[in-house]
């Protein structure tokens, strides 16, 4: 494996309007050899704008695009070491498997000799070697989106650009190619570029996942980084389940601080954040981290609430308790644990640790 | 549908095919018959009519110089009419609208009026009556149903198909070789044998812009002049046969290779 300290792509201060839309706003943005980054977001939040400047599909109006090395912001894609699979996979209906892989190699100007052993090397690699005669219509959905990867990895390029590839995947087959192509990328040490909308693809596959909101970076990080320690609500609320608290801040202690909210004193962790005395902040709690307790714990962080509805998934249950006048704070916890809480008072208590403070 | 109007229905088409066909059959029955004249009873049976189409050279010339016309006039509009759809498809410009419907003006122009303009036109330019000046006129008559068919089929052609071979190193003139071409293919096919039939079948331009050299309709028309005579029907009857094959060919071809 690299060690993810090559810069192979640098989007330096990119700026990127349609019309009035500012798409892009401002984003700088390194890419380390070796990496998966995911960027994550909502629809319309400029994440594949981002990634199809980097492809050379559009020209930002402000900013650079730098691969490695050498600044690439005026050269068209057929002109850059990158390439991308897209969303709708973009196969060539006219030309067999081999013919769509083989097409960027011929351009390239490889021998015939040499695209058939790199054709023979990917067939193998991603499982294609049956499918090789046969035309896309011939394919499966996961069948073209391997071969989508395998013609866009044919070249060999410093980047590969990936396009919300397992949209059109249905939800079973969606979670073994996560898998895969996560596998697929160690295995070649390639550098992925992967936008997706889904947290959940992102948690898996990601080394760094860049979360993009109104064409900003909200958070880049490990997804444990962005999962414990969202840095804003917006990161807290797109990726998993959360529990806001606000309040003003009543005492700041080292690491923690103690929050006032709703006349109970919470303690959170600080994290990054800055908090003055006064100040009125938001923290988030992440549901699993919460315990239950038929009496008061001897804990810092202890509220007392009645359970109001419980929701079984399976190996683990979702319940809703109601604290105070007009909360409901969510909890999950395993299913067999969750059927020995009674219905009617109960206590929750978390680590403050688990308690982090939000940037807005 | 209940089971009545079924039957109604059934036959109302069944009534429609024959009105269709009768008349195709009679002539093709009348090439057969053993007399000069066109009518009923037919007393004798013969092949002579139809070995006369194949032995006459001048039947012969008259059909080669028709299939060379549709030819060169189907090449030219093709390439003509590709080229208009790739400049209206995915480009918004100043005059859009009105080079769409220039474009599309000739398919609607009566034929007469277009064969009389056309004529003035190449006397204008001093090109003499005959092959050139057809060829130039059918294609002029064609280039909009061509330009409209590549049109329709370029429009579904998915963007992504364009950037996924740029992606891959092609610069434009390979994509669209690569690319949009074969994608075409099929609308281009389609698109090629309607302008040949179109050509083959025109009366109107091939008579007032030809020369002393007679196209097929113009000879058939130069011909009944003369009389009614079975060699008409067997004329025509070998027209039809080519015509159709070749438009039910490409008609199942089409239908094969589009996606």
């Amino acid at each position: 494996m690299t060690s993810h300290t090559e810069i192979v792509v640098h989007l330096d201060r990119i700026t990127k309007r349609f019309g009035d839309v500012v798409a892009v706003d401002d984003l700088d943005m390194q890419i380390m050899a070796g990496e998966f980054v995911t960027f994550l977001g909502p629809s319309g939040c400029g994440k594949s704008t981002t990634l199809r400047i980097a492809g050379g599909f559009e020209r930002p109006n402000k900013g650079r695009v730098v691969l490695a090395g050498e600044d690439v912001t005026a050269l068209p894609p057929n002109k850059r070491d990158v390439n991308m699979v897209f969303q709708d996979y973009a196969l060539f209906p006219h030309m067999t498997v081999a013919g769509n892989m083989a097409f960027g190699l011929e351009l390239k100007g490889e021998s015939r000799s040499a695209i058939e052993r790199r054709l023979d090397e990917l067939l193998a690699l991603l499982e294609l070697e049956p499918l090789r005669e046969r035309t896309p219509d011939q394919l499966s959905g996961g069948q073209r989106q391997r071969v989508a990867l395998a013609r866009a990895l044919a070249r060999d390029p410093r980047l590969l650009l990936l396009d919300e590839p397992l949209a059109a995947l249905d939800a079973k087959l969606r979670a073994q190619v996560q898998l895969e192509l996560k596998d697929i990328q160690k295995r070649t040490g390639k550098t992925f570029f992967f936008v997706t909308h889904d947290q959940d693809e992102a948690l898996t596959m990601s080394d760094r996942i860049v979360v993009m909101n109104h064409g900003r970076v909200e958070q880049s990080g490990t997804p444990e980084e962005l999962y414990h320690h969202p840095a804003s609500r917006f990161v807290a609320e797109f990726i998993g389940e959360t529990n806001f608290f606000s309040g003003a801040v009543r005492s700041i202690d080292g690491q923690r601080v103690a929050i006032d909210w709703q006349g109970v004193l919470l303690h959170a962790a600080i994290g990054d954040q800055r908090p003055t005395i006064g100040q009125s902040v938001s923290a988030a709690l992440r549901p699993e981290r919460i315990r239950l307790h038929r009496d008061r714990p001897t804990s810092d962080n202890a509220l007392e609430g009645r359970l109001v509805k419980r929701v079984f998934k399976g190996s683990r249950t979702v319940l809703d308790i109601a604290v105070g006048e007009s909360a409901v704070i969510r909890a999950f916890d395993a299913t067999d644990v969750a059927e020995r809480i009674n219905p009617g008072r109960l206590w929750l208590s978390w680590e403050p640790e688990s308690l982090a403070l939000l940037r807005d | 549908m209940t089971g009545n109007t079924r039957v109604l229905m059934s036959m109302i088409y069944w009534a429609f095919v024959i009105y269709l066909f009768v008349p195709l059959m009679l002539m093709v029955l009348m090439g057969f018959k053993a007399s000069k004249f066109i009518g009923f009873p037919i007393k004798a049976w013969t092949l002579e009519w139809y070995l006369g189409v194949f032995e006459s050279a001048e039947v012969i010339d008259v059909f080669a110089y028709s299939m060379t016309i549709a030819i060169a006039s189907t090449a030219l509009s093709l390439f003509i009419g590709t080229w208009i759809a790739l400049l209206l498809g995915p480009n918004r410009f100043f005059g859009r609208a009105a080079l769409f419907a220039l474009t599309c003006l000739p398919a609607v122009i009566p034929g007469i009026i277009s064969a009389i303009s056309l004529r003035i036109y190449a006397r204008l330019l001093e090109i003499d009556p005959g092959m050139i000046a057809i060829i130039l006129g059918h294609t002029v008559h064609n280039v909009p149903f061509v330009a409209l068919v590549v049109m329709a089929r370029l429009s579904t052609l998915p963007q992504s198909q364009l950037e996924a071979a740029r992606d891959l190193g092609a610069d434009q003139a390979v994509t669209f070789l690569r690319i949009t071409l074969p994608y075409l293919k099929p609308a281009l096919i389609g698109a090629a044998v309607f302008c040949l039939l179109l050509s083959f079948d025109d009366f109107v331009r091939s008579f007032f812009l030809g020369g002393y050299e007679p196209t097929l309709p113009v000879l058939i028309f130069a011909k009944l002049r003369s009389g009614m005579s079975p060699e008409i029907n067997a004329i025509a009857t070998v027209a039809l046969v080519i015509t159709a094959v070749l438009g039910l060919w490409a008609e199942r071809w089409t239908r094969r290779v589009t996606p």
